[in-house]
């Protein structure tokens, strides 16, 4: 078998090298990074219509707002402004629900609903419309503007399609939620 | 072939002995810098030599606001809460003023949690445990609550300054300690690792400490 001279193996493999690296680096840049990979399905709607995802509708039926919820006994103060949504799920294949909120602002930035934000909102068999209630504080000058997104899995936006409502606060609404001096109840409402 | 290196007995070089040839040729500066050379091409798949922070300690101090990534911080006092009938647990909370310096999205509720630490108290209690915590420096606070309201604290929205107490459980019998050490610890937002696009607050580092008188405070 004939074998290449020392010099013209060196170069092949010095050859195969750099064409090895240059392809990797031409895929790297030519692929689409993870933030786009992993960017969710967003179905925009206002409040009253009906957004239709992978997993069941939703739709927000209304958005109020005040400086304090009430739920039973317990009171939450906000320095900002409590936004509380009503709206309901009908998951269309399993039993479902919405498991994330995110209020996403004018601004860009991204408020997240932690533990002093309810999500009141049991899953339910298909074609089972529930009635969720949903709070969020937020700074004022945020909640002008602001969509949120119902999003049905748990903390992970990434992959799966999504709601994103326009709640349509303006600064009118604002100013009214502030001089409100009642709190929003939000203690369940009972059939008896 | 080296000079140096005498063939084997089969006439071929040993390959260890053409290293150890070679590298009498090569000066200690040189092996240094080959070595240094090879670690940096190994460890740029996982970011390269990124400089590492000092890790200084800041003083802390009551009424003083200071930033803490993602928090600004204010401590505004450190209270001793003595038992009461219904609850027979003493509790120490360090009250303060907390604001986000991240505009782009809420803090979540478990960097508050690791923002605070305390010392110099022996008889803090471990968490969901009733044993004395072993390491108490590392003992998060059992709770954080909203002074306006005194519910449990979640993520914090930017814009918004909250009134935050941190309480730490101590054991039943417990005297009300004189004074303690806090130390305040900051976090770095980066991506939770290289196959995943989830970027998090991580590396809680001690940033600020300062020693702090214990207020008696009405009972818990």
């Amino acid at each position: 078998m004939s074998r290449l001279p020392l010099g013209s193996s060196r170069f092949a493999t010095v050859a195969l090298v750099v064409a090895a690296l240059s392809v990797g680096r031409v895929v790297t840049e030519v692929l689409p990074d993870g933030k786009d990979t992993g960017r969710p399905f967003v179905t925009e709607v206002s409040v009253g219509e009906t957004a239709t995802l992978r997993w069941g509708t939703v739709e927000v039926i209304s958005v109020d707002g005040a400086l304090e919820t009430r739920e039973f006994r317990t009171a939450l103060r906000t320095p900002g402004v409590w936004i509380v949504v009503r709206a309901t799920a009908t998951p269309l294949v399993d039993s479902s629900t919405i498991a994330t909120l995110e209020l996403r602002t004018a601004q860009g930035s991204i408020i997240t609903a932690g533990s002093r934000s309810q999500r009141n909102c049991p899953s339910s068999n298909p074609g089972i419309p529930v009635e969720c209630t949903l709070t969020i504080d937020v700074a004022p000058q945020d909640a002008v503007g602001a969509h949120l997104a119902l999003i049905h899995n748990l903390n992970d936006t990434r992959y799966d399609d999504e709601a994103v409502v326009d709640l349509g606060i303006t600064e009118a609404k604002i100013a009214a939620w502030k001089a409100r001096t009642e709190p929003i109840d939000l203690t369940p409402r009972t059939t008896s | 072939m080296s000079v140096n290196s005498p063939p084997s007995s089969s006439g071929t070089t040993d390959p260890l002995t053409t290293v150890r040839d070679r590298l009498k040729e090569v000066s200690f500066r040189q092996l240094g810098l080959g070595a240094f050379l090879v670690a940096l091409a190994f460890s740029v798949p996982f970011g390269g030599f990124e400089s590492s922070r000092a890790e200084t300690v800041v003083p802390l101090r009551v009424g003083e606001v200071i930033d803490v990534h993602p928090i600004r911080l204010e401590v505004v006092r450190v209270r001793y809460l003595a038992p009461t009938e219904t609850d027979k647990t003493p509790k120490v909370g360090v009250v303060a003023k907390v604001t986000s310096l991240d505009e782009t999205r809420s803090v979540p509720a478990q960097v508050l949690k690791d923002l605070l630490r305390i010392d110099g108290i022996a008889q803090i209690k471990a968490p969901f445990s009733d044993e004395v915590a072993k390491d108490p420096a590392a003992t998060p606070a059992s709770s954080i609550i909203v002074l306006t309201d005194e519910q449990a604290m979640g993520d914090l929205p930017p814009h918004l300054t909250h009134e935050l107490g941190w309480i730490w459980d101590l054991m039943p019998g417990s005297a009300s300690p004189t004074s303690l050490t806090l130390t305040a610890r900051t976090h770095t937002y980066r991506e939770s690792n290289i196959t995943q696009d989830q970027f998090e607050w991580f590396d809680t580092t001690p940033f600020a400490r300062g020693s702090f008188d214990v207020q008696q405070g009405k009972p818990a």
